[in-house]
């Protein structure tokens, strides 16, 4: 039976990037993914929404915390029946996955911002919270090797709050809809720029990251291995390699390593953790569960008739940063589009009158989304459900996490100054509100193993490394000590290609 | 990465792919019976009971038309009538939770006995309205809607004009 440098759980973009990296070091590399390969030469077909049993609407109750399953990608999604959680009755928690190789790579919004030192240093910025163990400038040559992994285009605008990504530039032109957005934005002082993304037709692990890993021919791919627990050795304390379930056969396996790497998701890395026993000398694992609020469609309006639409941008968060907003703490930014047909819901008709409103505002319409700060709090937290196990036995997590007076606020706020930049632009409001999502439905879930400098309050050093377990490491959102606005998954490829070379490095020195 | 170099790698990443059964050994006490039950696995839609299902009482199909016909009238383009819409709701009400059953028998119900539709005349807000006439009418005017624009009636007439209806499908992936 052979023993890995490194174990690696989770393929998705954390542990393609982490397998990336340490392949490259020379490291021998075994990486478990809970789901099944996908093959689109096999999975992949076309079909007319008419042609689907419900008409697009998929089958009753099939999904019931994922919005964002339609019932063309409803097989990828993570069925809730095999793999469930439990919340507080009063406290729904959206919990949204894919088990899938690749993970959420495969169908994310390919968003790559990256974070500022107001995230990575926000409680010297405003008295609030922990700083991160690191700053910008320790992470800026590993965000510039994610943007080009990435292929992520931008436009450079040289601002604090959000620095400029390392890939190529997005020169193209603005249509004339949303250059009159910007220059309403900007007499506020608010800045709006180009979506900032990674590129291709397909920006996942599977196509980007494990290729790269396996041409060095030391990387095996174990898919359908779900992860029940990290194996210890009694007597040193150290991480032995982990227990697994084959999701077809359900038969029970283990794997050694030098070094296990959990990459499994911010959630599902630390339920490895919590029922492995580890980790958490600090009694902070679990705790400070946040994520990104969102707003979908804060304001929705029609761009003036005449008016060429199309394309989209980001407003750049413009919150808190040299003044000090008394009614919330830290920020929020905007993603817009234009060009859509506003959806009949919005006008207060029927009958013929509908048909016509939604046929003479075709291609007008113009709609904004709340992306805000979610405050990191001990509270919110998640355990073992004492009761529940998924369908491999493992049991399984109990989330609790509510948004509380400060997202409330700013949500609130977002919404003024979201019709407020719209009057300034001569867009007409059809319909705005405050209303956030439950908490995950944004998929940003982050922290629950958070990185510090101390072991008495945090999991994690500044390299994703145990306190407690020095050839332990979690490359994934787990480790987030707040989270900004920007989202995530580039700051997450940085950081896990960052504590990647670290941990190669320790273990050339054999300090592993 | 143009698509289809993504797939040649996706092809060369399978050559790198094990089995467990391949590399590791189980622990003998957790040796099992190759007669497991299998795991309830995603079914694909078209495996679902084709048969005729109905939820509401003809009578109650017969205002329901009704009410789809004074929602989603035919002009230029097909109404809710000429989309099937009210029959495929029928279908999908049959599948559907209690709460949703209960919202759309009691609507129809209202509306045989009378109801005012002026709840549709107010401003869209993203709460549903607290009265269970008004959140029927939203609810059904937004399903009727959307089951008339996902119909063959409406892409046959519209085609090539705006709405895309044919999009990429994932087959359940259980290998």
């Amino acid at each position: 039976m052979p023993t890995y440098d490194a174990i690696i759980v989770g393929a998705g973009m954390n542990g393609g990037a982490a397998a990336y990296a340490l392949t490259a070091k020379g490291l021998s590399v075994l990486v478990l993914d809970a789901g099944p390969l996908l093959d689109p030469a096999r999975h992949r077909g076309s079909k007319s929404v008419y042609d689907l049993p419900y008409r697009g609407f998929n089958r009753p109750g099939r999904f019931p915390h994922i919005t964002q399953a339609s019932e063309f990608n409803a097989n990828l999604w993570a069925d809730e029946q095999l793999n469930p959680y439990t919340y507080p009755k009063d406290q729904p928690y959206y919990w949204v996955r894919v088990r899938l190789v690749g993970g959420r790579s495969l169908l994310w919004g390919r968003w790559s911002l990256r974070l500022s030192d107001y995230e990575f240093r926000n409680h010297d910025h405003d008295g609030y919270g922990d700083n991160w163990p690191l700053r910008y400038k320790d992470l800026e040559p590993y965000y510039d090797r994610a943007d080009l992994l990435l292929r992520v285009t931008s436009k450079p605008e040289h601002l604090p709050q959000l620095p400029d990504n390392k890939g190529p530039a997005d020169n193209s032109s603005d249509s004339p809809a949303v250059a009159r957005f910007r220059a309403a934005a900007d007499k506020m002082g608010i800045t709006v720029t180009k979506p900032r993304r990674a590129g291709g037709a397909w920006a996942s692990s599977v196509n980007l990251l494990l290729p790269r890993a396996s041409a060095t021919g030391r990387l095996t791919l174990v898919p359908n291995a779900v992860v029940r627990e990290v194996t210890t050795d009694k007597n040193t304390g150290r991480a032995t390699g982990v227990a697994f379930v084959d999701r077809v056969s359900r038969r029970d396996y283990t794997a050694q390593g030098r070094v296990v790497v959990l990459a499994a998701s911010t959630l599902e890395s630390t339920r490895i953790l919590l029922n492995s026993g580890l980790a958490n000398s600090s009694g902070v694992l679990g705790h400070y569960l946040f994520d990104q609020f969102y707003v979908k469609g804060v304001v929705q309006a029609l761009v003036p008739r005449g008016l060429d639409a199309g394309g989209g941008g980001y407003v750049v968060r413009f919150r808190n940063l040299k003044d000090r907003d008394k009614r919330f703490l830290r920020g929020y930014s905007y993603d817009f589009g234009t060009r859509g047909t506003p959806d009949a819901r919005l006008y207060p008709l029927y009958g013929e009158a509908l048909k016509q409103a939604v046929e003479a505002n075709a291609g007008r319409g113009f709609s904004m989304t709340t992306m805000g700060e979610v405050l990191p709090l001990f509270e919110n937290h998640v355990s073992i459900d004492p009761d529940k196990k998924d369908a491999w036995g493992i049991p399984a997590l109990h989330i609790r996490q509510t948004y509380g007076p400060n997202e409330h606020a700013m949500a609130r706020d977002s919404m003024e100054t979201a019709e407020e930049m719209c009057r300034r632009a001569g867009f007409e409001a059809l319909a705005k509100h405050d209303r956030m999502v439950p908490p995950g439905e944004s998929i940003h879930e982050l922290g629950t193993c958070r990185m510090g400098d101390s072991p008495k309050t945090s999991v994690l050093n500044q390299f994703q490394q145990s306190h407690d377990v020095k050839n332990l490491f979690v490359v994934d959102g787990s480790s987030f000590v707040s989270g900004g606005v920007q989202n995530p998954t580039l700051t997450m490829v940085a950081l896990a290609l960052r504590s990647s070379d670290y941990l190669a490095e320790e273990m050339r020195k054999r300090n592993l | 990465m143009q698509r289809r170099d993504a797939l040649k790698s996706l092809a060369g990443l399978t050559a790198v792919v094990r089995q467990p059964a391949t590399l590791f050994a189980g622990p003998q006490q957790a040796e099992v019976s190759d007669e497991l039950t299998p795991l309830p696995s995603a079914q694909p839609d078209e495996a679902g009971d084709p048969g005729p299902r109905r939820f509401f009482t003809p009578e109650e199909m017969t205002a329901f038309r009704r009410l789809a016909d004074t929602l989603l009238p035919s002009t230029g383009t097909p109404g809710a009538l000429d989309a099937g819409a009210p029959e495929f709701l029928d279908f999908y009400l049959s599948q559907d939770g209690p709460g949703r059953q209960k919202l759309y028998r009691d609507g129809v119900r209202r509306w045989m006995s009378g109801a005012s539709l002026d709840p549709l005349k107010q401003p869209w807000t993203p709460q549903p309205p607290a009265d269970s006439w008004a959140a029927f009418l939203r609810t059904a005017k937004d399903d009727l809607w959307r089951a008339t624009l996902s119909s063959r009636a409406w892409a046959g007439a519209t085609e090539g004009r705006r709405r895309v209806t044919g999009a990429t499908y994932w087959y359940p992936v259980e290998s």
